[in-house]
């Protein structure tokens, strides 16, 4: 049989990468006017190519609203590629790359504007030789999907020629609940199939996320202490000083708990404690995520009472600086029932971490920016040194998401001297320190992929099912239970509210400092 | 020992050497670790980094200087023990005897931060046999960090150095070779014979990576990719001194497209194709540095791709039937340092080298 162009390999690609290289493509951005595509999507496809991992044919177009030329659009990426690209802008860098940097007016939910946008493509696939490979970006918001994505079928643009892809990439929320996520998983899969669905978690992109595979899977030191007999609980923080800004409206609508946790954590949670996968690909790795996220203990109303803390914010000081509480946010109601902080305590049901508990703490206007997750280990016996120095305090590994990102180790040390002492040491790796080299933005390493067809990093339908039906559960006792747990109260610039601590003195241990 | 006081003259995002000599401060052989050891007790504002060793090997002293500058940038991005040594197996000293020297090369990552410090053994080697110079630098390594050997010299006859059982990962220059067949050979020996699980690193084959990488994306476009097993002639263009650097380029061809031997000769090779066609490299002469152009021609397309002189790009021009397109693709940094680190960073390239070198062998006189 003879093989189409576009179906043919390319030997001379052989051994140029550590990772598959992606193929020409047109990428679509829809909401091309949007923060996202000014701050993160086109300073990423930019340091793509100034890494030379770029296609030299793919072409951007923008897709939005506001009547803008191709040269107007590139005149305020160029600037804002200023502002936000990791390595800066070089002249001659973009003078290439923003020659395929394209504008294409419409409003969403006109036809016409897909069916120009489709001759559009197929000239340039024609020029470029893109093969009719295609990346639609939504960036928009959830309640712009189910039209843009009516709109691309009709226009026949979710079909790939022979040989070719169409994919789509969605960003979150994906769905407010399990009923809404499933509504909108079936509209993405009624255009688009599974294998062409990628939904965005840019925390899966960040080095120290993915490094949480290698750390466990490439050193034989940890594996076979990643279970209950030698590992005693496990916390988890995300914290943040920034109140909800501008997005109080979307905020309301969200609450930490759907804005961080059924999404990022719960992948994080998933890596760190997954069974190794049979290989590599996109679909072992996700497998084993799903089944972490089914054996999550569900809980009920009563139970959620008493493993789960909400609070909001009251006024208070951060950073040095007077801030508001959050009733009083702009575009935020006073009497607001949203959480701007939740922790709680769950359990994985399954043999690896039976009784282990995982401590997770996510808020806003805390006194400082930091993601990490530290697994405690058990306490040596109450032998030898353990027991002539009370609270040696156990080993602690720490994963640190962001920022300086790195890991770093606590391990019992003795002292100098004639007398017998023993203290914690810190064992430190950051990746700044190491590599030197800075690390790519979450949104290179998934934009390429992506392009590669690698959607290693991204969340699969029944992934993001399962997580809903766990957070559904904590939902539904704070908003349909007819005695809710009540809302818990915070000084911004304070580490939470008194009763998350108390969730944890309850079992004998503290939140870590951070 | 100079002490702190000579280290707190180090100035913040500079590599300096510890005093006023230019390898650094000079101190016993047998107190190497000590001195080190007193540098860090002595400043608490720096810290020290070291992910692997790192030794250059020269002969003489005339490349000291350069290579402590090559080192001094490198650690930017590599932090690591680094040792130079300087080999002068001839010198006649009345006792064969090691001179040493110790200094840091400090950086700030982000302002604010503490300053990164990788640490610089010099040796320098008088009347030592091989084995008292792997001895010399085997004491000096940091315990349990892979050791990559960057290796500026000819390569010994026999690999009877105990160091090459050590080296983990051999850097070394093709383009300096003075007598490619007989280093390729001695390199084959070494790796045999001394140490079969090193892996081998040519800068050389790294030089050309930027050109590899453009060509192979020009050849994504499906117009271009249809005409792969048609191409027909080769040209590159060369400065003189990058001989070997072109023929390290046809072997990539020739090993990734199938390409048979025909007959070779210093400016002209022929190869037989797949289907038994004739192909014709043509190797140019060029003022520009390295290898800076390529001209790649079937019976329905050419590429031209073309380094100016001075720019970091590279400009692709591609005729086809349906017409003629321009690209650009990022040029690569032809600097030492920058194809070091590029050395120094685990990828997949080596076995694409492999079947590369082994067709070098076939084309070098």
């Amino acid at each position: 049989m003879n093989s189409t162009p576009s179906q043919l390999s390319n030997p001379l690609k052989e051994g140029l990468s550590s990772r598959p290289l992606p193929r020409p493509c047109n990428v679509v951005i829809f909401g091309a006017s949007g923060d996202l595509t000014y701050r993160k999507l086109i300073p990423a496809l930019y340091n793509i190519e100034a890494d030379g991992d770029l296609p030299a044919t793919t072409h951007i177009t923008g897709f939005a609203r506001r009547p803008k030329s191709d040269e107007s659009f590139r005149q305020e990426l160029g600037e804002a590629l200023s502002k936000f690209s990791r390595s800066g802008r070089s002249e001659e860098i973009w003078k290439d790359f923003s020659s395929r940097l394209h504008y294409h007016a419409s409003e969403f939910g006109n036809p016409e504007g897909y069916k120009t946008l489709a001759t559009r493509l197929d000239a340039m696939d024609k020029e470029n030789g893109t093969a009719g490979n295609r990346l639609f970006y939504l960036s928009v918001g959830p309640s712009e999907f189910e039209g843009i994505l009516a709109q691309l079928a009709d226009a026949g643009l979710n079909k790939a020629g022979d040989g070719a892809w169409a994919r789509v990439i969605v960003e979150k929320p994906f769905g407010r609940d399990r009923e809404t996520a499933h509504a909108l998983n079936q509209k993405v899969s009624d255009v688009f199939e599974e294998k062409d669905t990628y939904r965005i978690d840019h925390y899966l992109g960040k080095e120290t996320a993915q490094n949480i595979m290698v750390l466990r899977f490439a050193n034989a030191i940890f594996e076979p202490l990643w279970n209950h007999r030698y590992i005693d609980h496990i916390q988890i923080t995300a914290a943040e000083p920034m109140g909800v800004e501008a997005r109080g409206p979307y905020y309301e609508s969200s609450g930490a708990l759907r804005d961080m946790v059924q999404n990022h954590l719960t992948q994080i949670l998933c890596l760190l404690t997954m069974e190794p996968p049979a290989d590599l690909s996109a679909d072992s790795v996700r497998d084993e995520k799903l089944k972490v996220v089914r054996a999550l203990r569900k809980m009920s109303p009563e139970q959620v009472a008493r493993n789960v803390v909400r609070a909001q914010y009251a006024a208070g000081v951060v950073g040095g600086n007077d801030v508001l509480g959050y009733k009083s946010e702009e575009r935020v109601s006073p009497q607001s029932e949203t959480e701007t902080y939740v922790a709680y305590r769950t359990f994985i049901d399954n043999w690896r971490w039976d009784g282990v508990p995982i401590y997770v703490r996510v808020g806003k206007r805390m006194p400082k920016h930091g993601t990490e997750i530290a697994i405690y280990f058990k306490e040596t016996p109450g032998v030898l040194f353990n027991a002539q120095q009370a609270g040696l305090g156990p080993n602690v590994l720490v994963f640190r998401i962001q920022p300086d990102e790195g890991v770093s180790l606590l391990i019992q040390s003795k002292r100098p001297g004639a007398q017998l002492a023993i203290e914690p040491v810190k064992m430190d790796f950051h990746y700044k320190t190491s590599f030197g080299k800075p690390s790519p933005e979450a949104y290179e390493r998934l934009l390429l992929d992506a392009m590669s067809g690698d959607a290693t990093l991204f969340a699969r339908r029944d992934e993001v099912d399962a997580a809903w039906t766990f957070i559904d559960c904590i939902e539904h006792a704070w908003h349909n239970h007819p005695n809710p747990p009540p809302m818990a109260s915070y000084p911004a610039g304070s580490w939470g509210p008194k009763e998350a601590d108390d969730l944890l003195a309850a079992d004998g241990r503290v939140w870590r400092r951070l | 020992m100079a002490g702190s006081g000579v280290v707190s003259n180090l100035q913040l995002g500079h590599t300096m050497p510890l005093d006023e000599t230019p390898l650094g401060l000079p101190v016993d052989f047998g107190n190497i670790s000590k001195q080190l050891k007193a540098l860090w007790d002595s400043d608490t504002d720096r810290t020290r980094a070291s992910r692997l060793n790192f030794v250059v090997y020269c002969q003489g002293t005339d490349s000291l200087k350069a290579n402590t500058e090559l080192i001094s940038r490198l650690v930017r991005t590599h932090a690591c023990r680094a040792i130079l040594i300087g080999d002068c197996p001839a010198a006649q000293p009345p006792l064969p005897k090691v001179s040493a020297w110790i200094q840091a090369h400090c950086h700030l990552t982000k302002a604010g931060a503490k300053e990164i410090c990788s640490e610089q053994i010099t040796l320098l080697a008088e009347g030592l046999s091989e084995e008292g110079v792997a001895n010399a630098l085997m004491s000096n390594l940091d315990y349990d960090l892979p050791l990559n050997l960057l290796w500026q010299a000819p390569f010994p006859e026999q690999p009877t150095s105990p160091l090459w059982a050590r080296v983990d990962r051999l850097i070394f220059d093709s383009q300096i070779w003075k007598n490619p067949s007989q280093e390729k050979q001695r390199l084959d020996l070494i790796r045999d014979k001394g140490n079969p699980k090193m892996s081998v690193a040519d800068i050389n084959w790294t030089r050309t990576m930027a050109l590899r990488q453009a060509i192979a994306q020009c050849f994504d476009m499906p117009q271009l990719l249809a005409e792969l097993p048609l191409l027909n002639r080769l040209e590159i263009r060369h400065s003189p001194d990058a001989h070997l650097t072109a023929l390290l380029l046809v072997a990539w061809f020739a090993a990734q497209l199938g390409w048979m031997l025909d007959q070779t000769s210093r400016d002209e090779i022929r190869f037989r194709d797949q289907k038994g066609d004739t192909l014709v490299v043509i190797l140019l002469p060029s003022p520009n540095d390295s290898v800076s152009g390529v001209t790649v021609r079937s019976p329905g397309a050419n590429l031209i791709l073309e380094r100016a002189q001075g720019s970091s790009l590279f400009l692709a021009t591609i005729h086809t039937a349906s017409g003629t397109s321009e690209a650009h693709f990022p040029g690569g940094n032809l600097e030492t340092t920058a194809l070091l680190c590029e050395e120094l960073t685990p990828g997949p390239r080596h076995r694409v080298y492999q079947k590369a070198a082994a067709i070098l062998e076939l084309l070098l006189p």
